[in-house]
């Protein structure tokens, strides 16, 4: 039979093996009551350790053995530090304070730009919103595109009544497309 | 304080009012418009001097016509959505109605002959988009011997 460390069997009540070293424990606690009963011991001997335990704690002053330990911890380990929530609270404020002052510089830029002027307003009559001359004020580095409307004239929608009729094109002085509506006063 | 902000809020509303009606009043403004009634004949003849300019009578089909008068020159000022007669030389009356000014600055306008008397349209709907200073024509009228030629031109 193989001889079980003492330590071995603590650390399998401890919980502190890995699943082989549990089931090769378990194989000999199956075959040895040897091992069972020093297990056994070591299991009462546990449950007396924290009872006892417990019972010093009710009676300890941790608060007063810490503040005792505290200045020989940052005396021995100065680049130990201190965290503590006054500090975290400081920088959540700094971070509160970044984002409201670019907010309200997003908003000043807004309110302060500058309004259109007379040229850029005569330049696009037909724009009563002002939408196109809005675009071009924020869109600073794109020279806009002008773009030329069809020129001539084109027939959309056309009724004859009891005529008939034909609708088609003639060229204008420089090549653009006019409407003509020829009416045959023949009736139907 | 009350009484303070409340005009406040009525001298802003009045502000605001002004603006949006001057606004509205330039996309309103009139459109000047040029109706031209020409009576084209194919016997020859003299050609209007003001017409020897306009490309488009010199071309198919127009130059079939040997002599063009010039029988009527309206100009006009249309305003949006309201209609505008012009009595034409054989009785009935061309009704022109500017619908809108497109963004791009054309016209869109609805045009209907009226009869005589009023009672029925010899043209009931004629529906044009036509640019600044580019005319259009209805033409085939019987007159006087000859075809009436109308030439319609907005802006320009």
């Amino acid at each position: 039979m193989e001889h079980l460390d003492p330590q071995k069997l603590q650390s399998y009540l401890d919980g502190e093996l890995s699943g082989e070293e549990s089931d090769a424990v378990e194989r000999i606690l199956a075959e040895s009551d040897e091992a069972n009963a020093v297990l056994m011991g070591l299991d009462r001997v546990g449950d007396f350790v924290r009872i006892h335990a417990k019972n010093v704690a009710d009676e300890v002053d941790f608060d007063a053995m810490f503040r005792e330990i505290e200045p020989r911890l940052v005396e021995e380990h100065p680049r130990l530090r201190l965290i503590e929530g006054a500090k975290q609270r400081q920088r959540t404020g700094f971070a509160v304070g970044a984002v409201i002052a670019i907010a309200a510089a997003v908003t000043l830029f807004f309110a302060w730009r500058s309004a259109p002027s007379e040229d850029e307003i005569a330049q696009h009559p037909m724009d009563t919103h002002r939408e196109m001359v809005a675009q071009e004020t924020i869109i600073e580095e794109h020279p806009p595109v002008h773009i030329n409307p069809p020129s001539g004239s084109e027939v959309e929608d056309v009724d004859f009544g009891e005529n008939t009729g034909t609708v088609f094109q003639v060229a204008g002085e420089e090549g653009q497309p006019l409407a003509v509506v020829w009416i045959d006063e023949e009736p139907l | 304080m009350k009484r303070s902000m409340t005009r406040a809020c009525l001298a802003l509303l009045l502000m605001s009012a002004a603006a949006g009606s001057s606004s509205v009043a330039e996309a309103q403004a009139p459109v000047p418009a040029q109706i031209t009634v020409v009576l084209a004949k194919e016997t020859p003849g003299e050609v209007d001097a003001s017409l020897a300019d306009v490309a488009a009578l010199r071309r198919p089909p127009f130059n079939a016509f040997r002599s063009m008068e010039v029988l009527n020159r309206d100009q006009v000022r249309l305003r949006a959505g309201r209609e505008h007669d012009v009595r034409l030389p054989n009785g009935r009356s061309l009704r022109i109605l500017l619908q809108r000014v497109m963004p791009d600055g054309r016209f869109r306008v609805r045009v209907s002959i009226q009869r005589e008397d009023g009672s029925d349209t010899y043209l009931p709907l004629l529906q044009v988009v036509a640019s600044p200073g580019d005319p259009f024509f209805v033409a085939g009228q019987s007159h006087d011997g000859g075809t009436l030629v109308i030439g319609v031109t907005l802006g320009g």
